[in-house]
């Protein structure tokens, strides 16, 4: 049999590829499942109910609100996007109704997306944009860079102040846009994309606008909705697609409009009066204009400027505003009780993205009604949080004092997902008017950002019960196994002892008796002198047996090989004790590395190697003993040979410590093989595995035992 | 010892594997303008692109989406850094935030390539400096004002950018210029700029209504000349005061004539060199430590010319095989 089959046969060998199969099936189960992931079907369909759930999207920029009606984004940022979490689609379309806020901007929807992270085009996806700058719609591809496909204009003197229905379709390589103008006139175009992107989950996005969304649906796309949507192949030429730049003189009056509007939206107003000079001059001060940032939004509209901060109460519904807007004010502004407030306002956004650095405070600091109305930041730990109609209330503590805090929802963070505990650091503005603090708590934080700033404290009286009990359990097992180990260890003395004890019995106790017994017979002989020698001499000759068998039995007690060359020498020095000067010409052969090998090898071989040289010596009456050792990497095989009588395998077979060496063998997983004939000597081998894995261990401890040894020495 | 000898083998080997096996070499490259999506920055992507693909690397592009987000723009190199990309092409929006992350980057055996700045370490086998030659476009600008202004005349220069030092030393080799070459044109107002549009346009604004004597507002910035074109827009009456800007925006009011000209910087070409420079430096080779990239002068006239159409070729390409 070869080496090959034989270790595939063998106890490890099976073991190894039994590991491989398993891994081998891991690893297609692992692979079947993300290729059917990233094959996701389109089930379920999101409800509409879906879309106003804050978990169910993912903000990249801009400032994001939701109602069950629509969705908003109120930043002018570039390429904000807000993405489904709801999962990934092949073959679908998505559309909703449109609004875009201002002149200059363009909003859509994002289809067959991946990858996407914050950045105007950051994103592997396809993106469907109505463009109000040059009344049009354009489609393209984003890699991190954007190829328009399709650019084409809307029909003439469309009102697009309205909402615009949007429709984009999926099926294969192919897409199909379509718009639907507030006064019903529609346009569409259908674009193939050659190696195109499979698959991927929708979005929302807007550029240098806001923007709003309804009516938003997704569904199943087949080639049948390519077909309603397909009038005409548009066919892509270089200057249908230079940014928002169109060379066709109808629609350069329009882009020349837009940008005008634009230009005109951030007029300024000459005659702003600061802000803090109104809190020490009480009453009513008509037809004042002051300027500032928005620090907060409705329904507690505050801007702030370098002097001070002013509270608009009621703001025009329509007006759409946002954090860090640079604003003109106009109206009466009313001061009292150190507090301003600007009555039949009517504002003007100059520019945005002017946010003020927040003050940071402490909440005692708060109290004192300095920073009131300004814009800042604190921290405190959270006690309580629950969600209210449009947004959350939150309950803090900071040193003593308690305060409250209230925000819109957004989907940044759902702060009612907090746990109690954590500390968490706000932003906006304190306020103490009653309608907010309920005359409860010494000032409300109305909320523009909740971050988290440390999850709360691991060491809850749960978890200190928690892990008390754990390490119990694990104190209480760790005794267990000990205990089991040293019962086992005391069974495995107690077992060897046995048997030297049934050893001691079968060999010096039978010898002793034969001494006993023939001194006895001595004692009692009448029949001469030579008669009582003989006896004597019997008895002598059997001392000199036990004691050989005593030097082997103490010797097997202390081994003294712990390598191929000490098993080696080992066995040499039994037989030369065995020979007892007889004239015995021993050699022995090693052949590979010395090296260390399992002591349950080297124990069984010695045993063997022990019986097969006593029976040579005392049995085979041999006068040459040939002791050969061969080592490999896999493989260790000890011969022991003699030029003795032989005899028959099948008369021998069951006797002379052949049995006891066959089971010796089998007990190491080694092959024994007799060979002998009447006449020609007698050859034992046995043939023993070594596991790679097990010698390397094997030689490391060995080695670090000799090691420690030697330190020990020195 | 043998027995040491083959424990320092064992281990030795299994470092080996595990560095071998956990140290998978990146073939992407970060490059982190100030900002993208404009037609100042996207020709930078394209030559940066076109020369990744040649050379076998990938490329990852990306910035805040309005310039001016300082914070942003290092959090996207903190990302690279991350990532495991081999290098970094980077144009700063402040000189001193930057400088930190940027050694950094560094010592930790990346190459970067700084674009249009002096960030102030000097050049090195891991640093190099591609940049728009601030001194010939302070030129090509003057001769266009002189130009304007034949028998001299007052001007307002607008959007000086404290906060790079690429944008002093813009606003001084125009100072320097302007006096050696046209010394009959004075500078009447000056104006530091950021990077929001209607503040630039709001200081425009004021400079057309209360200084009516000045002929040319020169913008030093894409976000100044925008200002300044909207503010010449949004008036009531029509200004003939002319615009002199810098950085490409927008195209269409050079091609109508409401803004005269635009120094624009031909980042296609400071993009292709760029990344021929990290590639080199990725092969351990040496480079120029500081290379300029001249700028081209964009009027009505030379709005159809190669270099400059050469620019948009951006609009076409491929970038899923970047």
């Amino acid at each position: 049999m070869s080496d090959s089959r034989r270790w595939f046969r063998s106890k490890s060998g099976s073991f190894s590829l039994a590991c491989l199969l398993l891994a081998a099936v891991g690893a297609a189960i692992v692979i079947a499942f993300a290729h059917g992931r990233s094959r996701q079907r389109l089930s379920p369909v999101p409800s509409s109910n879906d879309y106003s759930r804050t978990d169910a999207w993912v903000a990249l920029g801009g400032a994001w609100t939701a109602t069950p009606a629509e969705i908003d984004n109120n930043s002018e940022e570039r390429g904000a996007k807000l993405m489904t979490g709801l999962g990934n689609w092949d073959d679908y379309q998505v559309q909703a109704d449109i609004k875009v806020a201002d002149p200059y901007g363009e909003a859509g929807l994002i289809i067959r997306s991946s990858g996407e992270e914050e950045g105007v085009d950051a994103y592997h996806g396809y993106f469907a944009g109505v463009r109000l700058m040059d009344d049009s719609v354009e489609f393209g591809r984003t890699d991190f860079g954007w190829l328009p496909l399709l650019h084409q204009g809307f029909p003439d003197n469309g009102d697009l102040q309205g909402w615009i229905h949007l429709r984009v379709v999926a099926v294969g390589c192919r897409f199909a846009v379509a718009v639907t103008l507030p006064d019903g006139r529609t346009t569409s175009s259908v674009v193939e994309d050659a190696g195109c992107i499979q698959s991927g989950r929708f979005g929302l996005r807007s550029s240098m606008t806001g923007a709003a969304w309804r009516n938003l649906k997704v569904a199943r796309a087949s080639a049948e909705d390519l077909k309603d949507v397909e009038t005409a192949i548009a066919p892509i030429t270089p200057n249908d697609v230079i940014l928002a730049e169109p060379f066709d003189s109808a629609k350069l009056n329009h882009y020349l409009a837009s940008v005008r509007n634009e230009a005109r939206q951030h007029e300024v107003q000459p005659g702003a009066v600061p802000i803090g000079e109104f809190p020490l001059m009480p009453g009513r001060h008509p037809n004042v204009t002051v300027e500032g940032v928005v620090i907060s939004t409705p329904p507690v509209l505050n801007i702030q400027d370098e002097t001070g901060a002013l509270i608009i109460p009621k703001v025009d519904p329509k007006l759409r505003i946002k954090l860090g807007d640079f604003v003109e004010a106009h109206g009466t502004i009313v001061s009292d009780r150190f507090r301003s407030r600007l009555d039949d306002a009517q504002i003007h956004v100059l520019w945005s993205d002017t946010p003020i650095p927040p003050l940071f405070v402490t909440a005692s600091q708060l109290t004192s009604g300095t920073y009131r109305g300004r814009s800042i930041e604190l921290e405190g730990i959270l006690i309580s949080a629950n969600s209210q109609p449009g947004g959350y209330e939150l309950v803090l503590q900071d040193g003593n004092q308690y305060f409250r805090a209230t925000g819109p929802r957004d989907f940044r963070l759902d702060p009612t997902a907090i746990k109690p505990g954590s500390r968490l650091r706000l932003r906006g503005i304190a306020t103490s008017r009653p309608e907010f603090t309920n005359d409860i708590y010494p000032f409300t934080v109305i909320t523009e950002r909740v971050d988290v700033v440390s999850a709360p404290p691991w060491w809850s009286p749960q978890h200190v019960i928690l892990l008390s009990l754990t390490c119990l359990g694990l104190l209480l097992s760790t005794q267990l196994v000990l205990h089991r180990l040293q019962r086992w260890h005391l069974r495995s003395v107690l077992h060897e002892r046995e048997q030297l004890a049934f050893e001691m019995h079968d060999t010096l106790a039978q010898s002793f008796t034969g001494i006993a017994y023939q001194l006895q017979a001595a004692s009692i002989e009448h029949r001469g002198a030579d008669k009582v020698q003989a006896h004597i001499q019997n008895a002598l000759q059997m001392v000199h047996l036990s004691h050989k068998e005593a030097s082997r039995t103490i010797a097997a007690l202390r081994p003294q090989y712990t390598d191929a060359a000490g098993i080696l020498n080992t066995l040499k020095e039994a037989a030369e004790r065995l020979s007892d000067g007889s004239r015995l010409r021993i050699t022995m052969t090693l052949t590979g590395r010395s090296s260390q090998l399992p002591l349950e090898v080297t124990d069984a071989l010695f045993r063997i190697g022990q019986e097969a040289v006593s029976n040579a010596i005392q049995h085979a009456k041999c006068s040459e003993l040939n002791l050969l050792l061969r080592v490999s990497k896999r493989e260790v095989q000890l011969s022991v040979q003699d030029n003795g009588r032989g005899f028959f395998e099948q008369e021998g077979a069951g006797g002379l410590g052949i049995v006891g060496m066959r089971s010796r063998a089998a007990k190491i997983r080694g092959r024994f093989d007799l060979k002998t004939e009447p006449g020609a000597g007698t050859t034992i081998t046995v043939t023993a595995s070594l596991p790679l894995a097990r010698g390397l261990l094997y030689r490391l401890r060995a080695i670090l035992r000799r090691t420690s040894a030697t330190a020990r020495l020195q | 010892m043998p027995g040491l000898k083959t424990i320092g083998a064992i281990v030795a080997t299994l470092s080996a594997s595990l560095a071998i096996g956990c140290r998978q070499q990146s073939s992407t490259v970060a490059v982190i303008p100030r900002t993208t999506g404009t037609l100042l920055w996207e020709p930078m992507h394209l030559g940066a692109a076109e020369v990744a693909q040649a050379d076998g690397l990938h490329v990852y592009w990306n910035a805040p989406a309005d310039e001016g987000d300082t914070e942003k723009q290092l959090s996207f190199i903190n990302l690279s850094l991350a990532r495991g990309y081999r290098g970094l092409i980077f144009a700063p929006d402040e000189t001193l935030a930057s400088r930190s992350l940027v050694l950094q980057v560094v010592t930790s055996g990346r190459p970067v390539v700084i674009v249009n700045d002096q960030l102030g370490p000097p050049p090195g086998p891991l640093l190099s400096y591609v940049t728009n030659d601030e001194e010939m476009g302070a030129k090509l600008a003057v001769d266009r004002v002189a130009q304007i202004l034949p028998g001299g005349g007052s001007i307002a220069v607008i959007g000086i950018s404290p906060r790079l030092e690429s944008g002093i030393l813009r606003e001084e080799s125009f100072e320097k210029v302007l006096s050696s070459t046209a010394p009959n044109i004075h500078i009447e107002i000056r104006r530091y700029g950021d990077s929001v549009v209607t503040h630039q346009q709001q200081i425009a604004d004021e400079i057309l209504k209360r200084y009516p004597h000045i002929n040319v507002i020169v913008a030093l910035t894409g976000t100044a000349t925008r200002g300044a074109y909207f503010a010449k827009i949004a008036a009531d009456a029509p200004s003939p005061v002319k615009i002199v800007g810098f950085d490409q925006d927008l195209l269409l009011p050079i091609q109508l004539g409401e803004v005269d000209s635009v120094v624009v910087e031909n980042t296609r070409a400071i993009g292709q060199v760029a990344m021929r420079n990290l590639d080199a430096q990725l092969r351990g080779e040496k480079v120029n430590g500081v290379t300029l990239v001249p700028p081209i002068l964009l009027t009505q006239e030379t709005s159809g010319i190669p270099e400059i159409n050469g620019l948009w070729g951006f609009l076409h390409y491929p970038w899923r095989e970047q």
